[in-house]
């Protein structure tokens, strides 16, 4: 038998992506060049960027869209499987969240070639996106801590450089400062809490560690576990912006090139979801230590949604209610979470799909509403709420599309976010507990309250004069993004059973997740 | 108390004592240098776990790289080599209380957990360790190498002085 038994083309997609990433870096590096010999200088220096610029993005986006082509086939049921000594798992769930997350960077990458601030002489901004894609893969399949904590690490640091991007603006600094102090104080903690696990239960995969909590060996303490379990939660907390971890939130999200924003809010958060579903399903298939984190997680996310919400109220700056309003949606989907882990089988057809759909339905929404924020601020427009006044009148479409993503952001049907929130609703009011129906209120006041602050934005649109009445233009990427954003919102709004019915199967496929099926199978 | 009890105990205060040092010392280089002598006795208890390899690493990376490269940094920067930092910011009592806390957790559950041990003899740490590398590990140690990249460009794309 040889001594190492691996097939690289298990990780194709990963690869490929890679290859297409530091190829784009290369591109930005022969851009420079070319810049520096003043061949180019004048069209290195202009809005459209230099061939450097141009050729960056385009391998960047080649490699997301072919890697997510590649991962297709992993959608499949049957295709199931844990490769490199149980570190990497190939399910349909990861499969999943990959291609979502390769569509909203596919959107992002667009929406920065309609980006007003000057990335121009900077083209590297495409392969940082590249490698961070690179990074939610092997978040989203990771299933040993080594390659999870590696893999968490390696966002974090891609993230911090891109928030930090326009380091000329105090804000921006100030941002990839705070967000950097943040999360390495965040990592350390999870980190810390990895080695206790590592410690009690002597293996590093899920599903080793998963084995020997419910194996007969178990003879941990649940609330020894607990205490581990805590740890790794606020490493994931910080990623997913889940309160008390969430301070970095509104000064980030505000400081960051608005496209980067949008994907902090959209990819970053589902890496942490992937993350935290696969981290609790497999390493904790035991009900008793179940019911004890997702009780934990229940009142944190009742925390994240109230929280989130109320303060959102008093924003004045549009990115920084939406960071907000980005803190209590983390909280929504909490809710499956909690759902899961208390309720079991009982909302198994409920909770994985539902947090799916949503994570999906609050791609589109939440990067259709930073499109427009951009479009709005491109030109040396604002990003004070204020700024919208009547933006009916200087740009209807822009206006009504944002009025329908604030929609669905509040979960009014027909909008997509109605049929996101629906399910995340049942997977609580399913789950037979007092706790879930308590986390199942919260949530619906908080929906009512979350419709002041967005409606309060459209009412500015529609009833108030605006300022300085000049028709407001956008640029062509910016309506493309706009335009996949408003579609996909529309369309999964008024019908939405087709992808529900796919996250349901990727759900009921991935049997990795199924703490009940490891149970059975335990035995190191 | 064998030799090896008493060994543990003069590296657990070496490390502590000068751990506590490093964030209250006023003198930034003091600061790095009682990070030196931490991160020798981090390599000492290495060497009483008979993982000598790492602890190699530890001198060789942490003690010859790191502190070297923190050195650096605090001499080309600004002038503070000699200047009285306030070396605790205003909020300290509240991140000791904090800390306090976690720290009564960790002792709470170093006491009370059911730790795994393993029942194999010791073994060459060295070459497990290269095997695992090579083996188990494989998928991290590339990606690590990817990961050490993406922060290589990004430090040089946030410190590269773009006005020329």
């Amino acid at each position: 038998m040889p001594l190492i038994d691996i097939q690289w083309s298990w990780i194709a997609p990963e690869l490929v992506l890679a290859g297409f990433a530091l190829a784009a870096l290369l591109a930005a590096v022969i851009g420079a060049a070319a810049r520096g010999r003043g061949a180019s200088a004048k069209a290195a220096m202009g809005p459209e960027g230099g061939p450097g610029l141009r050729l960056a993005a385009a391998l960047s986006m080649a490699g997301v869209a072919l890697s997510a082509i590649l991962t297709l086939p992993q959608l499949a049921a049957g295709s199931e499987r844990l490769h490199f000594w149980g570190g990497m798992a190939h399910d349909p769930f990861s499969a999943f969240l990959k291609v979502m997350v390769a569509l909203s960077v596919l959107v992002v990458m667009v929406m920065l070639g309609g980006y007003w601030r000057a990335l121009h002489n900077r083209p590297e901004i495409y392969a940082l996106l590249a490698l961070a894609t690179l990074a939610i893969y092997f978040m989203a399949s990771a299933a040993e801590l080594v390659l999870l904590a590696l893999a968490i690490e390696f966002l974090s640091l891609t993230s911090y450089v891109l928030v930090g991007y326009l380091k000329h603006e105090p804000r921006s600094a100030e941002a990839g400062l705070k967000y950097f102090l943040f999360g390495a104080l965040c990592s350390a903690v999870m980190l810390y809490g990895m080695s206790l696990l590592y410690g009690l239960t002597g293996s590093t995969t899920l599903q080793g560690i998963g084995a020997a909590i419910s194996g007969p060996a178990a003879g941990t303490r649940p609330e020894i576990l607990l205490a581990a379990i805590l740890l790794v939660l606020a490493g994931l907390g910080f990623k997913i912006a889940m309160v008390p971890f969430h301070q970095w939130v509104p000064d980030a999200y505000e400081g960051a090139p608005t496209p980067i924003t949008a994907f902090l809010s959209v990819a970053s958060k589902a890496a942490g979801f992937a993350v935290a579903i696969r981290f609790f399903a497999m390493a904790f298939p035991v009900e008793e230590i179940a019911h004890h984190w997702a009780t934990i997680v229940a009142i944190l996310a009742m925390l994240t949604m109230t929280w989130g919400n109320t303060v959102a109220i008093w924003q004045t700056n549009m990115k920084r209610m939406l960071a907000y309003s980005s803190i209590a949606q983390a909280g929504y989907v909490m809710v499956g979470l909690a759902a899961l882990g208390i309720g079991g089988r009982a909302v198994e057809a409920y909770a994985i799909p539902g947090i799916l759909l949503y994570l999906a339905v609050y791609l589109f929404m939440n990067l259709g509403a930073f499109a427009v924020v951009i479009a709005v601020a491109n030109r040396g427009g604002t990003e004070e709420i204020p700024g919208y006044a009547g933006l009916h009148h200087r740009a209807p479409w822009l206006a009504a599309v944002l009025t329908l993503f604030l929609l669905s952001l509040i979960g009014i049907p027909p909008t997509a976010g109605f049929v996101g929130k629906v399910w995340l609703f049942l997977a609580a009011i399913r789950g037979n507990s007092v706790l879930l129906a308590v986390l199942a209120v919260v949530l619906f006041i908080n929906s009512v309250i979350s419709a002041y602050y967005y409606l309060g934005v459209v009412r500015r649109m529609y009833l108030e004069a605006p300022e300085d009445s000049t028709p407001l233009s956008t640029n062509r990427p910016l309506v493309g993004a706009l335009a996949v954003c408003a579609i996909a919102t529309l369309v999964i709004g008024l019908y939405g059973q087709p992808l529900f019915a796919l996250a349901q199967e990727t759900a009921a496929t991935s049997t990795l997740l199924h703490g009940v099926t490891l149970w059975q199978s335990a035995g190191r | 108390m064998s030799a090896h009890q008493l060994a543990f105990l003069v590296l657990g205060v070496l490390i502590l004592v000068s751990a506590l040092m490093v964030v209250t010392v006023r003198n930034l280089v003091h600061a790095a240098l009682f990070l030196i002598l931490c991160f020798a006795g981090v390599a000492g208890l290495y060497v009483l776990l008979q993982a000598e390899f790492l602890a190699v690493a530890q001198v060789l990376i942490y003690i010859g790289a790191i502190t070297v490269l923190i050195l650096f940094g605090i001499m080309l920067t600004r002038k503070i080599t000699g200047g009285a930092q306030p070396p605790l910011a205003s909020h300290w009592k509240a991140a000791g209380a904090g800390a306090g806390a976690f720290l009564l957790l960790l002792l709470y559950v170093a006491m009370t957990g059911q730790w795994q041990v393993s029942d194999q003899p010791p073994m060459d740490s060295t070459t497990t360790l290269g095997l695992a590398l090579v083996t188990r590990y494989v998928l991290p140690f590339e990606l690590a190498s990817v990961v050490l990249l993406a922060a290589l460009v990004g430090a040089v794309l946030l410190a590269r002085d773009e006005t020329r």
